[in-house]
């Protein structure tokens, strides 16, 4: 499991030179849902681990503790891809915004 | 809660919740650039890996949250069902243990014959309900095995995206 509070940036920063010049392309709303969608992943994947329901039967609930380990694990990736998104297009030049191509 | 039962308060606060933010991810879709539905506004293309993924993610926690919010509820309904298996053998000096009907130690008023038929109707009710507890079982082990493929596969390509 990755550490919750890890960052690779400054998202604030980020944020900011998308919606002041520094990827003019690219609507400040998009960044700000980029960001919102980092946080919000993180919050459920911690939120998604203290939930813990008794199915009463071993196979059950070491098969259902297996799903929420991975649908946690799932959503930490997320963020890390949203993260990553919010990066490189509050970095990139302002004319590659018209060209970007989904990966 | 007897052992080998599944709690339906704590399994459907986990489904509830796993709904929830499916719905909350689901909202993140229209901001990050795409068209609401009916809308001729062109999809973004710079997050439409990112809105794939949440989507992905979202379907899956629904999904799970959906079959387990199904298992309480019946869990539920077994319960009472149970119950009532539980009172109307009594009524005939008889107990419910686990899956089994016994019947109560030491000397017994009522009939023999009246008893052995009480029994073996009490425990064809309670086969029924531990086959049904079998089957939702069955199928939610089907669903979990389904879905942490697919979230594996996601978090691999969500990786992928992220290096």
């Amino acid at each position: 499991m990755e550490n919750f509070s890890a960052s690779r940036a400054d998202l604030s920063t980020v944020a900011c030179m998308a919606s002041t010049g520094g990827a003019r392309r690219v609507p400040p709303h998009v960044v700000r849902a980029l960001a919102r969608g980092r946080a919000l992943t993180r919050e459920l994947a911690a939120d998604l681990l203290t939930h813990t329901p008794d199915m009463g039967h071993e196979v059950g609930q070491r098969e259902l503790d297996a799903w929420v380990d991975q649908a946690a694990d799932t959503l930490l990736a997320l963020s890390d891809a949203l993260e990553a998104r919010l990066l490189e297009l509050g970095t990139a030049p302002a004319a590659d915004d018209r060209t970007a191509v989904p990966r | 809660m007897s052992p080998g039962t599944v709690d339906p308060v704590s399994t459907s606060a986990l489904g509830g919740l796993l709904r929830a933010h499916a719905l909350r991810l689901v909202t993140l879709l229209e901001p990050l650039g795409e068209p609401p539905p009916g809308s001729r506004r062109v999809p973004r293309p710079e997050t439409a890996r990112e809105r794939e993924l949440i989507a992905a993610t979202a379907e899956q926690l629904d999904r799970i949250g959906s079959v387990l919010q199904g298992l309480a509820t019946s869990g539920v309904e077994r319960s009472v069902r149970r119950r009532g298996i539980d009172e109307e053998a009594a009524r005939h000096e008889l107990g419910v243990d686990g899956t089994r009907v016994t019947e109560w130690q030491g000397p017994s008023r009522i009939d023999p014959a009246h008893r052995l038929r009480a029994r073996e109707r009490a425990q064809g009710l309670l086969n029924r309900v531990t086959a049904a507890e079998g089957r939702d079982l069955a199928r939610l082990s089907r669903e979990l095995t389904a879905s942490v493929v697919t979230l594996r596969a996601l978090s691999a390509q969500a990786r992928d995206d992220a290096t």
